[in-house]
C-alpha cells in the first residue's frame, strides 16, 4: 500500500468522525423512533407486569430470552473475528478488525438489556450481586457475562489507543471529544517503547478474549441444560450454543461490514475478498451447526422416549414445523447454496446468505427456549403467542445495534489506521518476528531481567495456587466445612427420641384402667383396657380390651384400638382392630413411633355402632425405628461446589484484565519518553494532516 | 509520580481478583434456613389418595380463596389422567416441597429457601421474577405474578413467606402447605374441604398423617398402599405421596 493509498485509507477512517451529515441524522432518528418504542413498550409491561406479554404459567419464558440468548452469540462472532485473525496475523484483518470488536461490544450491551428486560422486577437486580448464590446459574451467568463485558472494552479500547492519539493530534477537536481522545490516548507518541506495550496488551486481551467467549456461551447454555427439562437437559447444548453463536456472529460481522463499506465508501479497502474468506468461515461454521444438529435429532428421536418423542413431533411435523423447516432449509442449506454456486456477484449472495443465517438463528433459539414449555407431558399443548409489547421490544433491541455503531463510530474511527500501518509495515515499525525473538525488543536495551511472558504465566500460577489454597484451606473454615461434608438442614430430633428399641427396657408400664368412664352409663357395654410390655420388648407393647355387658364378656365384637396423637389438634390414629374372642378379649401389639407419654383410646363396636369406650395411658420406653431421614444426594455439593474450580479462574481472568489494561495504560503512558529509536508517528494521518493545512 | 511497578500492578491485581473470590466463597446454599425458627419438630409431608379423588377441585377453589389468588392460579392442581386402559382418575398436585428441592437450587438470590420443617418457601421480598426456579421445576407447580394479585389488605401487615398475602407483582409464587394454618394447629386449606378425605397431611418424624377425620400410621400406610412419589426417579426427594386408584369404593 503506497503512502497515498494509505492517506485515502485514513481519510475514509476518519471521514465520519465528528462529522454527523444529514443522512446520518435522518437514519439516526428513525432507528431512535424504533427504540423509543422499544422502550416505550417495555414501560408497559413495568406498569402492567408480564400479562402484556405472551408467558404464561408453563411458557415462563418468552422473546426476551431468545433475544439475550441471541445478541450474546452474535457478540461472541464479533470479538472471536477479530481475535482469531489477530492471533493469526491475518494481514487481511486491518481494515474490519474494528468494525467487528464494535459490533461485539454493542451486541454484548443489548444481550444483557434484553435479559433485564425479562427480569419481572427490575428494581431489585441489585440483589442479584447483594445476595448471590454460587450455585446458581443465573449466577454463573451475571458474572461471566460482566467478565466478558470487561474484556470486550478492554479489546476494544486498547486498538484504539494509536488512532485516538494521533486523530486527536491531528484534528485537535475541542470540548467533550477532544478530552476523551486526550484520555483514551494514554500519551501515545508512537515511541517503541510504547508499541511494545500495546502489542503484548493486545496479545493478552486476543489470547483471553477466545476462552472468555466460549465460557460465556457455555454458561448461557448451562442456564438450559442444568435444568431437567426435556430438550434442554442435555450435555451438547454448550458446544451446540457456542457454535451457533460464532455462525450467527460471523454472519452478522458479514452484514455489519457490508453495511459500513456502504455507508462509508470503503469500498477500496474493504474488498471482495474479505467478503469470501469471512464466508468461508461462515460455511464452515454453518456446516459444523448441520452436524451438531443432526447428531442432537438422532440420539433424541431414535428410540422415541417421551417426550422427546412428542417434542420432535412438534418440531418436524407438528404445530412448530413452518418455524423448524424455515430454519433448517432457509437458515442453513440456502446459505450454503447460495455461496457454492459460481459466479457473479459474490458480495450480494455472501450478505444475502449472511441475512438468512441471521434469520434463521433467532428462530431456532425461539424453537429451543419455549418448547419445554409447550411440550409438558399430561397437560394440554400450550401455545406461546407473542403480543406487541414483546414485538415491540424486540425491534426496539434490534434497531438499537445499528444505532449504537453509527454513534460509535461517529466518534471513533472506523478502520483501524494503525493497525494498516502495522500489516503494511508503513511507518518504520519494528517487524514483528523480530519483536517475538528478543523479548526485550531489539532496539532498546531493558533494565528488567525477566520477559512479560515468564512473568504473565507465573502470576497466573501463582494466583490459580492461591484460588486452590483457598478452596482446600477453606474446609478448615466453618463456613466451607459444609461444601465438604454433606449438609443436613433438618433438625435432628431430641436425643430422647432418636433411637429405636434402643435398649431392652422393660420398665414398668403405668396402666390405668378407666374402665368405661367415658359415657359409660349411655353405652351397652363396658370395657376395660390394660398395657404390658410384650414379651418381646423390641415389638413394643400389649395392649388388650375386655369387653363386658353386665359383668358377662361378649365375644365377636370389633374392637378399634386408637393412640392419641397431636397433629394439628388432637387426633385418634388408628393402631388396629381386632374381633373380642370368647372371654371378650382382644388385643393389639403396638410399637408406638415416639417415646413417652402415650393416651389410648379402645372403641368397640357392633354393626358400626359404639357400644363401649375407654381410655387409658402408659408411658414408652420403646419406640419404633425412625421411619424417617433426609434424601441425600451421592454428591451433596456439587452443584454448588463444581463452579467453585471456575470461580479460580476468574480470578487468574481478572487479574489479566487489570495487567492487560492499567498495565498497558501505564506503559504507555510512561514510555512517551522512551527515545531509544525512532518515534513511528502514523504518516497516513500526518500526510492527512499536512494535505489539510 | 511515583513510578508504577508491574510489581504494584500485579499486587494490586491480586488483591482486586481475591476480593472478587471471596465474594464467591461458599456462604452456604441456603442462607435463609438458618433464620426460620421453629416451634415443633414436625417434617411435614403429604399423600393423596388418588381412590378417593373425584376431581371436584374444591382444593383448588380453597387454596385460591385462602391466598387470595386469580383462578388461574392453580398452586394445587387437578389433572384428569386417561390410561391406556380407559380408566381415568384425578391427580392432584400441590407442591412436592423436595428436600433436594431444584428451585431452591437455582435460584440466583436464595429467595426460595427450606424451612427446617421441610418446606420450601418463597421470600417475595427478595424474588427477582427471573423465573430460573420455573425452568427448573420438573413438576410445573410454580406459578409467575404477571400482573397485580387481586386487591387484600393483609390483617397480618406486610406478606410474609409464611404467609405470602396478597401475591407481589413480578415474583414467583406456590404452594406452601399452608404454614400460616398449620402453625396454628390447622389443617392446610385443600385439606380442610376435600370431602372424600383424599389429602392426607402428616409428619414424617412422628409418623403420623391425617385427612382431618382419619388418622394414620403414617409409613405403614404407605407402605400397606404401595405410594409412590411423582417422577421419584429424579432424586428430587418429594414429600408428597400419592397413592394409585381411580374412585373405587373403599367403604369409607
Amino acid at each position: 500500500m503506497d503512502p497515498r493509498t494509505l492517506r485515502e485509507y485514513a481519510d475514509r477512517a476518519t471521514g465520519n468522525v465528528g462529522r454527523a451529515g444529514p443522512l446520518w441524522w435522518l437514519v439516526a432518528t428513525v432507528l431512535a423512533a424504533f427504540v423509543a418504542f422499544g422502550v416505550y413498550a417495555y414501560s408497559v409491561q413495568v406498569r402492567q407486569g408480564h400479562s402484556v406479554t405472551g408467558v404464561t404459567h408453563t411458557v415462563f419464558w418468552g422473546f426476551y430470552v431468545v433475544n439475550f440468548v441471541f445478541f450474546i452469540g452474535i457478540s461472541y462472532g464479533g470479538a472471536i473475528t477479530s481475535a482469531i485473525l489477530r492471533l493469526t496475523h491475518a494481514r487481511w484483518r486491518a481494515p474490519i478488525s474494528r468494525i467487528a470488536e464494535g459490533t461485539a461490544l454493542v451486541t454484548l450491551l443489548i444481550g444483557a438489556a434484553s435479559v433485564l428486560i425479562d427480569v419481572g422486577r427490575p428494581d431489585r437486580i441489585p440483589y442479584l450481586f447483594l445476595y448471590a448464590q454460587p450455585g446458581s446459574p443465573i449466577t454463573w451467568d451475571w458474572v461471566a457475562i460482566t467478565t466478558y463485558l470487561v474484556g470486550t472494552v478492554i479489546f476494544f479500547l486498547l486498538p484504539l489507543i494509536p488512532d485516538v492519539a494521533t486523530y486527536g493530534e491531528t484534528a485537535q477537536p475541542t470540548g467533550p471529544r477532544g478530552a476523551l481522545y486526550r484520555a483514551l490516548s494514554f500519551g501515545w507518541r508512537g515511541t517503541p517503547a510504547q508499541e511494545r506495550a500495546l502489542l503484548r496488551g493486545i496479545g493478552i486481551m486476543a489470547v483471553l478474549i477466545i476462552p472468555l467467549a466460549i465460557s460465556v456461551h457455555s454458561v448461557l447454555a448451562w442456564l438450559f441444560a442444568v435444568t431437567v427439562q426435556p430438550g434442554w437437559h442435555s450435555t451438547i447444548f454448550a458446544p451446540y450454543f457456542v457454535l451457533a453463536a460464532m455462525l450467527s456472529g460471523v454472519a452478522t460481522v458479514i452484514l455489519v461490514i457490508a453495511a459500513a463499506r456502504r455507508a462509508y465508501g470503503l469500498h477500496e479497502f474493504i474488498t471482495e475478498k474479505h467478503f469470501r474468506y469471512l464466508t468461508y468461515l461462515l460455511i464452515a461454521l454453518d456446516a459444523a451447526y448441520l452436524y451438531f444438529m443432526f447428531s442432537e435429532y438422532l440420539t433424541d428421536g431414535y428410540m422415541q422416549e417421551q417426550p422427546l418423542g412428542h417434542m420432535l413431533q412438534l418440531y418436524l411435523v407438528g404445530a412448530y414445523a413452518p418455524w423448524f423447516w424455515s430454519f433448517a432449509v432457509g437458515g442453513l442449506l440456502l446459505p450454503i447454496a447460495l455461496v457454492a454456486v459460481t459466479g457473479r456477484a459474490f458480495v450480494a449472495r455472501s450478505v444475502a446468505a449472511s441475512l438468512l443465517v441471521v434469520v434463521g438463528m433467532w428462530a431456532k433459539r425461539f424453537l429451543i427456549v419455549i418448547l419445554p414449555g409447550v411440550a409438558q407431558p399430561l397437560m394440554p399443548w400450550e401455545v406461546y403467542k407473542p403480543t406487541w409489547v414483546e414485538l415491540g421490544i424486540t425491534l426496539g433491541l434490534v434497531a438499537a445495534i445499528p444505532l449504537g455503531l453509527m454513534i460509535l463510530f461517529a466518534i471513533f474511527p472506523v478502520m483501524s489506521v494503525h493497525e494498516m500501518e502495522e500489516v503494511e509495515g508503513l511507518g518504520e515499525l519494528i517487524p514483528l518476528p523480530a519483536r517475538r525473538l528478543v523479548p526485550g525488543g531489539s532496539a532498546a536495551p531493558r533494565g528488567r531481567g525477566m520477559g512479560w511472558r515468564p512473568r504473565v504465566v507465573g502470576a497466573a500460577v501463582a494466583l490459580a495456587a492461591v484460588a486452590a489454597v483457598a478452596v482446600v484451606g477453606g474446609s478448615r473454615i466453618p463456613v466451607a466445612q459444609g461444601f465438604f461434608a454433606p449438609r443436613v438442614s433438618v433438625q435432628v430430633p431430641p436425643a430422647s427420641l432418636a433411637e429405636g428399641p434402643h435398649e431392652r427396657m422393660p420398665g414398668t408400664p403405668t396402666t390405668v384402667d378407666t374402665g368405661a368412664a367415658t359415657g359409660g352409663d349411655a353405652l351397652p357395654m363396658a370395657a376395660a383396657v390394660a398395657v404390658e410390655p410384650s414379651d418381646d420388648i423390641t415389638r413394643g407393647y400389649v395392649v388388650s380390651a375386655h369387653v363386658t355387658k353386665d359383668t358377662k364378656p361378649v365375644g365377636q365384637v370389633e374392637v378399634s384400638f386408637y393412640d392419641v396423637i397431636d397433629l394439628l389438634g388432637s387426633r385418634q390414629m388408628l393402631i388396629g382392630s381386632r374381633l373380642t374372642d370368647g372371654q371378650g378379649e382382644a388385643s393389639v401389639t403396638y410399637l408406638p413411633a415416639e417415646l413417652g407419654h402415650h393416651d389410648l383410646v379402645v372403641r368397640a363396636a357392633e354393626a358400626d355402632a359404639v357400644v363401649a369406650e375407654a381410655r387409658s395411658s402408659f408411658d414408652a420406653r420403646v419406640a419404633a425405628p425412625r421411619t424417617y431421614s433426609r434424601e441425600q444426594l451421592p454428591l451433596e455439593r456439587f452443584s454448588s461446589g463444581l463452579p467453585l474450580v471456575a470461580a479460580g479462574v476468574l480470578v487468574v481472568v481478572w487479574a489479566l484484565f487489570a495487567f492487560a489494561f492499567v498495565g498497558t495504560a501505564r506503559r504507555v503512558a510512561s514510555g512517551a519518553g522512551d527515545a531509544s529509536g525512532p518515534i513511528h508517528a502514523s504518516r497516513g494521518v500526518a500526510a492527512k494532516a499536512r494535505l489539510e493545512k | 509520580m511515583a513510578r508504577i511497578t508491574r510489581r504494584k500492578v500485579l499486587g494490586g491485581s491480586v488483591a482486586a481478583a481475591g476480593a472478587i473470590a471471596a465474594a464467591f466463597l461458599p456462604v452456604g446454599a441456603e442462607p435463609r434456613a438458618a433464620a426460620v425458627e421453629t416451634k415443633t419438630q414436625r417434617q411435614w409431608a403429604m399423600v393423596i389418595d388418588m381412590r378417593r379423588c373425584d376431581g371436584c377441585r374444591k382444593c383448588t377453589k380453597a387454596c385460591q380463596t385462602t391466598h387470595h389468588l386469580p383462578t388461574s392460579f392453580e398452586w394445587i392442581k387437578v389433572d384428569e389422567v386417561v390410561t391406556k386402559a380407559g380408566t381415568r382418575y384425578f391427580m392432584p398436585l400441590p407442591c412436592m416441597q423436595c428436600e433436594n428441592a431444584p428451585c431452591v437450587r437455582v435460584c440466583p438470590v436464595g429467595a426460595s429457601f427450606h424451612t427446617s420443617e421441610g418446606l420450601v418457601l418463597v421470600d417475595q421480598d427478595r424474588c427477582i421474577g427471573c423465573r430460573m426456579c420455573m425452568a427448573a421445576c420438573p413438576y410445573g407447580r410454580r406459578y409467575f405474578n404477571d400482573s397485580d394479585p387481586p386487591a387484600f389488605a393483609n390483617p397480618f401487615g406486610h406478606p410474609t413467606p409464611e404467609f405470602p398475602v396478597p401475591q407481589q407483582k413480578g415474583t414467583v409464587g406456590k404452594c406452601m402447605f399452608c404454614v400460616h394454618y398449620t402453625e396454628e394447629g390447622k389443617l392446610p386449606a385443600c385439606v380442610q374441604v376435600c370431602n372424600m378425605l383424599a389429602l392426607y397431611v402428616g409428619d414424617l418424624v412422628a409418623d403420623v398423617a391425617t385427612n382431618g377425620k382419619e388418622t394414620v400410621r403414617l409409613s405403614s400406610f404407605l407402605q400397606d398402599n404401595d405410594a409412590w412419589r411423582y417422577k421419584e426417579e429424579l432424586d428430587t426427594g418429594p414429600r408428597v405421596y400419592y397413592i394409585t386408584g381411580h374412585g373405587q369404593d373403599l367403604e369409607f
